[in-house]
């Protein structure tokens, strides 16, 4: 009995070190919050505070695990609504997917009759399994992975709502670019405020055509972007005139983009340029919708890899003239007015001279 | 670019631009098959484009001068100007493929260029928003701007 009573102990106090440690990581090292955290745990791990948990335990399926849904789930639509925000987890819940590997009706028995050893013994292991899921209250970032080709993350039927994002997410989260949980957060304070916006989300979504370079559209370059461009792929604006940086509205641009290749239209520019001749300028790949002059500019990356939506808006005439001519080299206004710029602009990119730029 | 406008050209070159987007055709076909055509109609709406701007010129340059003058911040002038550009543009959008409302559209000469200048202003905004330059660039950029619209007003 001392042996067992010096395991559960030993078990007690690395379980108080664990929720401090984990809450350590998850909040980036605030150790105020990791407090906080330890102490609503020790709060419900001696009694003070009912779990919610036993709230689901329910009498009429004993058999049933406790089961958390981590939420890194990329099929995230818009279509969905009221699902709660921020965080991918779907709380703790009752599931029936999970066939073995539950608690005894016994184990529930006790637990219910308040055994402390054995509610104790539960604790650490819910707690040493949240602990290595890594999800309670916070949301894990991860990278989804590449979907099927054109299957905005994964769906197979031909119904739109399927071909885009099966899960929703709702407005009103947390609009920073959140740390990865496996990057230090020595190397994320580290990134300029455009590399944090390029690391991976799982609201990313891609764009795989045949015949055409692969594109990413970041959510977090997205949800940056929605603003100020998203009048332009028809999003509400507020009295601001601008559209509010909300989740539902970033998502609906980023649906918005990937949908881009199936409008009727669509122009690929395989090789084009963003301000091509100009100290911004860059290789990208362009989207251009002629019937609405919007345009969708890719960054190129040296490595191969897919390139990276940057921005999106629509042309104006003397924009879309200098694009077409150039074969898709997009160079704003203040740069095509300036003759110097359009000088070096033109050279570069063969553009006709017999317009009137 | 030129300030003469020829309403009677403009109006043959968007009925036969209309009679093209009816064989399910659109601007950028125009431009393969027949550029010279695509780029003289392509002229005709920047004037067009011009007028649009033209007639908000008041509002535009009293947003300027409030910024100049810091009377406003930056962020009201973005807001302030953004909604008038907005709102020129799509003016603008609902005459340019309309045969009866070019028709009826009076060209003004002296807002030759005007709407260009305008655009150079809210393109900066997204300088500014992708940290390639600061708020006082745009500042200097927009003051420059309004000496050079002087002659207009």
């Amino acid at each position: 009995m001392k042996f067992s009573k010096s395991i559960l102990i030993f078990l007690f106090f690395l379980s108080i070190l664990g929720a401090f440690s984990y809450a350590f990581y998850r909040t980036d090292g605030n150790v105020y919050k990791s407090i906080q955290f330890t102490l609503y745990f020790l709060a419900i791990k001696i009694g003070l505070i009912g779990p919610n948990v036993s709230l689901k335990l329910d009498y009429h399926q004993p058999n049933q695990q406790l089961v958390s849904r981590v939420g890194y789930n990329p099929y995230v639509s818009i279509l969905d609504k009221d699902r709660p925000s921020g965080l991918l987890m779907d709380s703790i819940e009752r599931s029936s997917l999970v066939p073995q590997y539950s608690y005894s009706q016994d184990a529930i028995n006790q637990l219910r009759a308040g055994d402390s050893r054995v509610r104790e013994a539960a604790w650490l292991l819910i707690t040493i399994w949240m602990l290595q899921q890594q999800s309670v209250g916070f949301q894990p970032v991860r990278q989804a992975p590449p979907p099927p080709h054109r299957q905005l993350f994964g769906g197979t039927s031909s119904s739109p709502r399927n071909n885009y994002f099966s899960k929703s997410s709702q407005p009103g989260t947390s609009l920073q670019v959140q740390k990865p949980s496996n990057m230090p957060q020595q190397n994320f304070s580290g990134l300029t405020p455009q590399q944090k916006r390029d690391l991976p989300d799982a609201r990313d979504g891609f764009i795989r055509e045949k015949g055409h370079p692969h594109l990413g559209v970041g959510y977090n370059q997205v949800k940056f972007k929605t603003p100020d461009h998203g009048s332009a792929h028809r999003l509400p604006v507020n009295e601001k005139g601008r559209t509010p940086k909300t989740e539902k509205n970033a998502l609906i641009l980023r649906d918005s983009i990937l949908n881009m290749p199936n409008r009727k239209n669509i122009i690929w520019f395989d090789n084009g340029m963003y301000q091509g001749g100009t100290i911004r300028g860059y290789d990208s790949v362009n989207l251009y919708d002629p019937d609405t002059e919007v345009i969708a500019v890719f960054k190129k990356r040296s490595n191969g890899q897919y390139s990276r939506f940057a921005t999106t808006c629509k042309l104006t005439d003397m924009e879309r003239d200098f694009f077409l001519s150039s074969g898709g080299n997009f160079v704003t206004e203040p740069n095509l007015k300036d003759p110097k710029v359009l000088h070096i602009i033109k050279n570069l990119t063969n553009t006709e001279k017999n317009n009137d730029f | 670019m030129t300030s003469k406008y020829n309403k009677i050209r403009h109006l043959e070159l968007l009925r036969r631009f209309l009679d093209f987007k009816k064989q399910d055709k659109n601007i950028y076909d125009l431009y393969l098959e027949n550029r010279d055509e695509y780029l003289e109609l392509s002229r005709y709406q920047r004037m067009l484009h011009d007028c649009f701007f033209w007639r908000h010129k008041k509002e535009f340059v009293l947003s300027i001068e409030n910024y100049i003058n810091d009377s406003i911040d930056f962020e009201q002038f973005e807001i302030n100007f953004s909604k008038l550009w907005w709102k020129s543009m799509n003016e603008n959008k609902g005459v340019e493929r309309d045969l009866e409302l070019v028709k009826n559209f009076e060209y003004d000469p002296k807002s030759d260029g005007f709407g260009s200048f305008m655009t150079c202003i809210f393109r900066q905004f997204e300088v500014l928003e992708d940290e390639e330059c600061t708020e006082q660039e745009v500042k200097d950029y927009v003051r420059d701007t309004l000496q050079e619209i002087q002659p207009y007003l």
